[in-house]
C-alpha cells in the first residue's frame, strides 16, 4: 500500500475504520473531507473517555475540536475551554452558550481568546475573571481603561504589565496608588510616559529604580546614570538592557555585574582580559562562550580547572578548529559533549570523540548531521533510550539506522521516529500496529502528510 | 507471626543505605503486627557491617560468608533460597536495586514465594499482607496482596522509609553459605559514571527548567540562579536532549527520580506525563509557567503564571 496517492489514503482510511482506534480516528480527522467525518467520530465518540480525553489534549486536531465543541457534556466543554489548541472562534462558541463561570474564566485567561471575545466577558462580574482580563496580553486598551475605576491591587499591577496599556493608562494608574510594586511595572512599561520614567530612575527605592533599567525608552544619559547606580543589582538590570556597543566598566566591584558585563558582545579586548582572569569561575565561564573572545585567551580557557569553563569555550560560536580538537580529548565528558554537538566538527574530531563511551558525547554524536552512518548505526544499538532517541532525532539518519529503532522499546522514541522525514509509509504503516496510543496517533499524521505530498 | 528477614546490600566494603531504609519499613511493620525482624549480610567479611545492622527494632542479625568480595546473583540466589527455607519468614524485604533485580525475580519463582517489586508501601490488613506500588508509569498506585503465599518476597523502593537512628542489640548469628555452582565470574568493576558529583536524586532542593527556557544560553542564567539559590539543578527531556545539560540532571521517566526532593522549583516546565513521573511525589512543587492550564499546576501546591525570566530576575535579586 502507498499512501502518497489517493487510492493509498482510502485504503488507510479504510484500516482505520476498521481498527475502530479512536486514536487513529482522530489524527485523520482533519484530512478527511466532511461527509466522510461522521463515520470516523462513531469510533471517537464510542466511549465517552475518548471525547473528554480529546477535548483535554494540545494535540488534538482542530476540526476534531471543533466538532467536540457541539457536545452538551460539560466537561468536555470545561477541557475545551482550557486547551491551549482550541481556536479563537470555538471559544467564542463556548462563552455564547454557557453560563458556566470557571469556563468564562478558562477563556479569559486563554492565550487564543481575542479582545473582542474578552470585552464580551466583561460584563460577568467576578474578581477571578476581572483579574484574568487585565492579566491577558489580547485585552484591548478600551476594556483595561474601563476596568480601572473598580480596579483591585492586583488587577492595577496585572494592568501595568499588560503589553497593550498606553501612556494614558500608566499615568492614570501611577496616579491612583502609592504601591511601590505597581509604580516598578509602570517604571518597566515600554510605554511608560517619560516623566514617570525619571522619577524612577531617581527614586529612593531600589525596586524602582531596578525596573526602571529594563525599560527600553531609557535615553543615554539615564542609562549612564543607572550604570553608575550605587546598587549592583540596578547596575545588572542596565547593563543587562544596554546595547552591544561602548561599555567601559573595569574593576567593577560586584560580581554579579561582571558576570552580566562578560555576557556582552561588545566589549574591547582589554576588558575581555581582564574578565578571563576574573576569581569568579562564573565571569570566566561567560566569557569562555561570548563570540568575541579573542582565540588567544580562548586557549587560556580551554586549560581553566573549572570543567564549566572550558565546556563554555567548547560552547563558544566562532571556537577555531584547532581547540574543538584538542577539547574533544578533554579529560571531562561534559566539555567532549559540548564539542560532540556542535555543527563544524571535523572527521577526525568525530573520531576522537566516539572513542569514549560518555552518554551525553554519544547522543551529541548521535544526534550531530555530521556523524558518519557507520557510527550512527552504533549509537542506535546503544542500551540508554535517550542515546538511541538522539539518532532519532538526526535529520541526517538513513533509513537502514531509523529501521532498526522501529521496535525501540522506549514507547517516545517510536513517537519521535514517526516524524523523521525519512521514514516512509512502510515503516509508518508497521507503527499503526504499535501497542502504544501516542505511536499510533503520530503514525496516522505521518502518513495523513505524507498523501497530500506529491508521489 | 512469621518473622521479617531483610536482606542488607553491600558494595566495595560499603553498607547500602537501602538496607538500612528496609530495615526501617521492616521495624515500622514489627511495631504494629510484633514479628521479629532479622537482617542478613552477605559478604566477604559480614562482621565488618553488624554494628551498623544493629540499630534498634532488629532482633537478630545473620551472617554469611561469601567466597566472593563483589555481589554475585548466584550466590545470592541460592544462599537465601536456603536460608528462607530454614528460617521460614513471613516476609523477606530486599532494596529495589540492581543487585536485587538480578536474583530477587528468580528467587521467588523458585520457591513460590509472592512478589512484587518496586514496593512504597507495606501494610497487614488483618493478617493478610498488602504492598502498594505504581503502575502505568507511575500514574496510578495498586495495592496487591498475595492469597495462598506463605512467605512474600518484596523489593523495596530506595528514600521512602527514613533510616532508624538509635542503636540497638540484636543477636548475632551464622548461616553457612551452601556450596553452589556458580554461572559467571566477576571480571572487574567500573564505576558508574561520576555525573559531576551531582546525585539528584539525593537533592533535597531542586530548581528544574524545561522547554520554556528557549536558548543554550539560558541555561546558564538559571544554572547561575541555582547556585545562589543552593538549589540543585534539574532539566526535563528536551534540554537534556539538546545536549545543554547533562543526562544525569534529567528528571522523569527516562531521567531520574528526585527521590529526596522536598521543594522542587519547575520553571517553564509544562509536565509531560514521562516527567511528571519523576517528581510528582515531592511534597513542595512550585511551578512557573506562563501557560495558566499547564498540566504541571494539576500537582503543584504553588503555581506562578508568568514569565520565568521575570521570576528568576526577583529570585537572582532576593537570593544574591
Amino acid at each position: 500500500m502507498t499512501v502518497a496517492s489517493e487510492n493509498g489514503f482510502s485504503q488507510l482510511a479504510e484500516r482505520i475504520l476498521a481498527s475502530g482506534d479512536a486514536y487513529q480516528a482522530a489524527a485523520l480527522h482533519p484530512w478527511l473531507p466532511m461527509s466522510e467525518r461522521l463515520v470516523f467520530e462513531q469510533i471517537i465518540f464510542s466511549h465517552r473517555r475518548y471525547p473528554r480525553l480529546f477535548a483535554q489534549a494540545s494535540f488534538s486536531p482542530v476540526s476534531l475540536i471543533e466538532r467536540l465543541v457541539q457536545e452538551s457534556d460539560g466537561l468536555i466543554l470545561d477541557k475545551l475551554a482550557k486547551n491551549s489548541a482550541t481556536p479563537t472562534a470555538v471559544l467564542r462558541q463556548l462563552a455564547e452558550h454557557s453560563q458556566n463561570q470557571s469556563r468564562f474564566l478558562s477563556i479569559a485567561k486563554h492565550a487564543n481568546a481575542d479582545s473582542v471575545l474578552l470585552a464580551s466577558l466583561d460584563a460577568h462580574d467576578s474578581a477571578a475573571l476581572h483579574e484574568a482580563i487585565c492579566n491577558n496580553p489580547n485585552t484591548g486598551l478600551a476594556q483595561l481603561s474601563l476596568l480601572l475605576a473598580t480596579a483591585s491591587s492586583g488587577e492595577r499591577k496585572a494592568m501595568a504589565r499588560n503589553p497593550q496599556a498606553n501612556s494614558g493608562l500608566l499615568l492614570a494608574l501611577w496616579q491612583s496608588s502609592d504601591d511601590v510594586y505597581l509604580q516598578a511595572e509602570i517604571a518597566a512599561h515600554s510605554e511608560c510616559p517619560p516623566e514617570l520614567l525619571a522619577l524612577a530612575i531617581s527614586n529612593d527605592q531600589v525596586l524602582l529604580r531596578r525596573k526602571a533599567a529594563a525599560n527600553p525608552g531609557l535615553s543615554k544619559v539615564q542609562l549612564a546614570q543607572l550604570l553608575g547606580d550605587c546598587e549592583a543589582q540596578v547596575r545588572t538590570a542596565a547593563l543587562r538592557h544596554l546595547g552591544a556597543k561602548n561599555i567601559q566598566l573595569i574593576n567593577e566591584p560586584a560580581r554579579r555585574v561582571r558576570r552580566e558585563l562578560a555576557r556582552k558582545t561588545g566589549l574591547d579586548k582589554q576588558l575581555i582580559e581582564s574578565l578571563s582572569i576574573d576569581e569568579d569561575n562564573w565571569v570566566r565561564r561567560w566569557v569562555a562562550r561570548n563570540p568575541v573572545t579573542p582565540e588567544a585567551i580562548l586557549r587560556v580557557l580551554a586549560k581553566d580547572g573549572e570543567v564549566e569553563v572550558r565546556r563554555g569555550v567548547a560552547r563558544n560560536a566562532l571556537l577555531p578548529e584547532n581547540l574543538c580538537r584538542e577539547l574533544a580529548t578533554d579529560p571531562d565528558s561534559w566539555v567532549r559533549a559540548g564539542i560532540a554537538i556542535r555543527p563544524d566538527l571535523g572527521v577526525d574530531t568525530i573520531r576522537q570523540l566516539s572513542c569514549h563511551d560518555s552518554i551525553d558525547v554519544l547522543a551529541g554524536l548521535g544526534r550531530n548531521p555530521l556523524t558518519p552512518v557507520k557510527l550512527l548505526m552504533q549509537i542506535a544499538r546503544h542500551s540508554d533510550r535517550d542515546v538511541r532517541r538522539a539518532v532519532i532525532l538526526n535529520p541526517q539518519t538513513p533509513l537502514s539506522i531509523l529501521q532498526i529503532l522501529l521496535e525501540d522499546p522506549y514507547p517516545l522514541n517510536r513517537a519521535q521516529l514517526c516524524r523523521h522525514a525519512a521514514v516512509g509509509s512502510t515503516q509508518l504503516l508497521q507503527l499503526l500496529e504499535d501497542p502504544e496510543p501516542q505511536v499510533r496517533f503520530s503514525a496516522v499524521q505521518a502518513l495523513a502528510e505524507l498523501s497530500q505530498s506529491p508521489e | 507471626m512469621a518473622e521479617i528477614l531483610v536482606i542488607a546490600e553491600q558494595r566495595r566494603g560499603e553498607l547500602a543505605a537501602a538496607s538500612l531504609e528496609c530495615i526501617a519499613a521492616a521495624v515500622e511493620l514489627k511495631q504494629s503486627g510484633g514479628q521479629s525482624v532479622v537482617a542478613c549480610i552477605i559478604a566477604q567479611n559480614p562482621e565488618s557491617y553488624v554494628a551498623l545492622l544493629s540499630v534498634a527494632g532488629v532482633d537478630e542479625v545473620i551472617t554469611v560468608t561469601s567466597v566472593e568480595a563483589e555481589f554475585q546473583s548466584d550466590i545470592f540466589a541460592e544462599t537465601l533460597q536456603a536460608l528462607i527455607e530454614q528460617r521460614q519468614p513471613g516476609l523477606v524485604l530486599v532494596p529495589h536495586s540492581i543487585d536485587a533485580w538480578g536474583y530477587a525475580p528468580a528467587l521467588a519463582v523458585r520457591g513460590q514465594y509472592g512478589f512484587a517489586s518496586d514496593v512504597f508501601g507495606i501494610r497487614y490488613d488483618g493478617d493478610d499482607l498488602v504492598a502498594t506500588r505504581a503502575a502505568y508509569a507511575e500514574k496510578v498506585h495498586v495495592e496487591i496482596d498475595f492469597p495462598g503465599r506463605q512467605i512474600v518476597l518484596l523489593t523495596v523502593r530506595g528514600n521512602t522509609w527514613k533510616q532508624v537512628e538509635e542503636s540497638g542489640n540484636p543477636q548475632i548469628t551464622e548461616f553457612a553459605m551452601p556450596a553452589i555452582t556458580k554461572r559467571s565470574n566477576h571480571e572487574t568493576f567500573l564505576e558508574p559514571a561520576s555525573g559531576g558529583g551531582v546525585d539528584i536524586t539525593q537533592a533535597e532542593f531542586m530548581l528544574s527548567i524545561g522547554r520554556g527556557i528557549d536558548e543554550e544560553d539560558n541555561v546558564e542564567q538559571f544554572a547561575e540562579l541555582a547556585e545562589s539559590m543552593e538549589f540543585t539543578l534539574g532539566c526535563s527531556r528536551p534540554i537534556a536532549d539538546n545536549g545543554w545539560l547533562p543526562k544525569y540532571r534529567q528528571v522523569g521517566q527516562s531521567g531520574k527520580t528526585v527521590s529526596s526532593c522536598s521543594i522542587y522549583l519547575a520553571l517553564g516546565i509544562s509536565g509531560s506525563v514521562q516527567h511528571m513521573a519523576g517528581m510528582k511525589h515531592v511534597p513542595n512543587i512550585i511551578a512557573v509557567n506562563t501557560d495558566p492550564e499547564a498540566s504541571i499546576f494539576s500537582i503543584a501546591r504553588y503555581g506562578v503564571v508568568a514569565d520565568i525570566f521575570d521570576i528568576a530576575e526577583e529570585l537572582e535579586n532576593h537570593f544574591d
